[in-house]
């Protein structure tokens, strides 16, 4: 890389990771979101007994 | 005729999002495998720069993206707000941290591409600022609605922060005509022919959609969370839960 190597796999590097985090960070919300309304309907505290639904 | 009125519904759009998730991610790799070919194997050394320039390929996919995601959130928000529609304002809350994420990729490596160019990590023109107030915009949209527990308030303040900041867009991608700046110029531009080879535009313009794919995969997945957080009250996502099991 012309002595320019730390500088531009620096840059790919970290792009990468961050990339990588974010999507691994989308796969487990998702995963956690599942789990936690599947036990919500379990446990039969499904959403319609929840007091913050004021959406239309 | 498309009725696009149907897919502005929470239980058309979050399968429909669910089907697109994995072409856009394999897009987004297929761009992006091009892209590094042409970016580190057919585009030539820089006559000025060396091998250093080769960071502008994920450097301007990621600045273009940095405001293209926020005018893009402003829409939304600014459709949610004025119209009440409970989908666009949860789209503009699943696009601000994919949007800061860009931000922050642009920042990093215009500064590990300042230093050995320019002989400097940062330095206060009116592009590298507005740009890190594009990241602070990004976080202050999300800290704000994270603050308000109410999804309606929460959604209503963040699209008011999210219209007004809209303005330093603009500001950013004209700051290197309207001030004497550090940064260089724009070498791509509608109106006019690009200054680089051909080459390294095309490697450039690869890394932007590939960049483009993988956020509208990386939204599209945090919008369904969103979704089914915010709907989990309704049949479709009681159905849908239903049938997971």
């Amino acid at each position: 890389m012309g002595g320019y190597a730390l500088y531009v796999w620096g840059s790919y590097a970290v792009t990468a990771l961050v990339f990588a985090l974010e999507a691994g960070a989308l796969a487990k919300r998702r995963k956690d979101t599942l789990e936690r309304l599947l036990r919500l309907r379990q446990s039969g505290i499904d959403g319609t007994e929840r007091r913050d639904e004021t959406e239309t | 005729m498309i009725n696009w009125f149907k897919y502005s519904s929470p239980q058309t759009f979050f399968p429909l999002a669910g089907e697109m998730v994995p072409w856009f991610f394999a897009l987004a790799v297929a761009f992006g495998a091009a892209g590094l070919y042409i970016g580190f194997f057919v585009a030539p050394t820089d006559a000025q720069q060396g091998e250093a320039y080769r960071i502008i390929f994920i450097h301007v996919a990621a600045a273009w993206m940095s405001m293209f995601l926020y005018l893009v959130m402003a829409f939304w928000a600014g459709v949610g707000l004025v119209f009440n529609t409970r989908l666009s304002a949860m789209v503009a809350q699943a696009l601000a941290p994919t949007g800061a994420l860009m931000t922050f990729i642009a920042l990093w490596t215009g500064a590990l591409w300042g230093k050995p160019t320019w002989g400097t990590w940062w330095v206060w023109d009116a592009r590298l600022t507005s740009e890190l107030i594009l990241l602070f915009l990004y976080l202050g949209f999300i800290a704000l609605q994270a603050a308000i527990d109410e999804p309606r308030r929460a959604d209503k303040a963040g699209a008011v922060l999210a219209l007004v900041g809209a303005v330093n867009v603009p500001i950013i991608y004209f700051s290197v005509k309207w001030w004497n700046t550090l940064h260089q110029g724009a070498s791509v531009s509608l109106m006019a022919a690009p200054t680089m080879a051909k080459t390294m535009l095309w490697g450039m313009l690869m890394m932007a959609l590939a960049f483009w794919m993988y956020a509208l995969g990386a939204v599209l997945v945090r919008v369904r969370s969103i979704l089914l957080e915010r709907e989990r009250h309704t049949d479709w996502v009681a159905s849908y839960l239903g049938r997971l099991r």
